[in-house]
C-alpha cells in the first residue's frame, strides 16, 4: 500500500479521534458557521463549547506530524476561517494521553 | 487584591539576555515561542496562594485563549486577562479622549507590574500602585510579593 496513502489515512483517524473527544465532552459541530472557508481553504468543521469554537488540523514541523487544536471565540473570525493554534501534539501520542491533550484544550481538569 | 502582570519584558523575556524557564517542549515550542522570565511559574503561583487574584493586563494584542494557552503549559492560570482588545472595548469605549493604554484602577487592581516608565508615571497621574520590573533581577519575585503584600497591608488598614 503506497506509504503517504496509508499516513494520511491514520491522519484522518486521529483527526476523527479528536473530534470524537469535542463531542464527548458536550462541544456541538456547527459546519454551517464555517462552509464557506471549508470548502475554499479545507479546513475541518468547528466544534462549539461554552461560547468558544474549536478545530482540528494536521500539520508537520520538521518532518514530523502533529495535531493542531485551533480556537476562537469570535463567531465573526469563525466564518471567517481565522482563529488560533491552542494546543498541539504529535500524531503519534497514545489515545489517552490524547484525550488529556484534548480536556487541557477544551479547559476541562 | 488583584495583582496584574503586563507580558512583554515583563514576563515573556529574551533568552538570551535573561534567565528563563525552560521552554516548551516540541511540538509546543512551535506554536508558543514567548519565553517567561525564570520565577514566574512560582511567582504567579505564589501570589495564588496568598490570597491574591492574578490577572495580566497587556497592550498587545494577543488573544485571551493564546494567554491562557500558554501559560496552561506551565501550569500558572490568570483570574482575568486584559488585552488591547478588553481594554479598548471595557476602558476606552466611546470616550473622545484618549485614556492610557492601561488603567488598572479601572479593574480596582491593587498592584500593576509593568516595564514602561510612562505606565508607571501613569500611575502617579491616575492614582495606581505601579512595581517598574525590565532588568534582569534575580530578586525580582521577592521584590513584587513583599510589595504585593505591603499594599495589600494598607489597603486592609493593617499596622505597619
Amino acid at each position: 500500500m503506497n506509504q503517504n496513502h496509508s499516513d494520511s489515512q491514520r491522519t484522518e483517524k486521529v483527526l476523527e479521534f479528536v473530534e470524537s473527544i469535542f463531542v464527548k465532552y458536550g462541544a456541538v459541530p456547527v459546519p454551517e458557521i464555517n462552509e464557506h472557508s471549508r470548502e475554499a481553504f479545507g479546513l475541518r468543521v468547528y466544534y462549539e463549547r461554552r461560547d468558544t469554537y474549536y478545530r482540528a488540523e494536521a500539520s508537520s514541523f520538521d518532518g514530523k506530524e502533529v495535531i493542531l487544536i485551533c480556537a476562537t471565540n469570535d463567531p465573526d473570525e469563525v466564518r471567517a476561517g481565522v482563529d488560533e493554534t491552542i494546543a498541539a501534539f504529535p500524531v503519534s501520542l497514545p489515545g489517552e494521553k490524547m484525550e488529556r491533550e484534548v480536556l487541557a484544550a477544551l479547559e476541562i481538569n | 487584591m488583584k495583582v496584574s502582570f503586563d507580558l512583554d519584558e515583563v514576563l515573556f523575556v529574551d533568552p538570551n539576555t535573561f534567565e528563563t524557564e525552560p521552554p516548551l517542549s516540541f511540538p509546543l515550542n512551535r506554536i508558543f515561542r514567548e519565553r517567561l522570565r525564570k520565577g514566574t511559574v512560582y511567582l504567579i503561583n505564589e501570589l495564588h496562594k496568598e490570597g491574591f487574584e492574578v490577572w495580566v493586563y497587556t497592550s498587545s494584542f494577543r488573544s485571551e485563549l493564546y494567554i491562557q494557552s500558554l501559560f496552561r503549559n506551565y501550569h500558572v492560570y490568570f483570574d482575568q486577562i486584559i488585552n488591547s482588545q478588553r481594554h479598548l472595548k471595557e476602558v476606552q469605549r466611546d470616550r473622545r479622549e484618549t485614556l492610557p493604554q492601561k488603567m488598572p484602577n479601572f479593574y480596582r487592581i491593587g498592584l500593576h507590574i509593568d516595564d514602561e516608565d510612562v505606565i508607571i508615571s501613569h500611575g502617579r497621574t491616575y492614582g495606581f500602585h505601579t512595581l517598574k520590573v525590565c532588568d534582569p533581577d534575580e530578586h525580582w519575585t521577592e521584590k513584587i510579593l513583599k510589595e504585593a503584600n505591603r499594599i495589600r497591608d494598607l489597603e486592609e488598614g493593617a499596622p505597619k
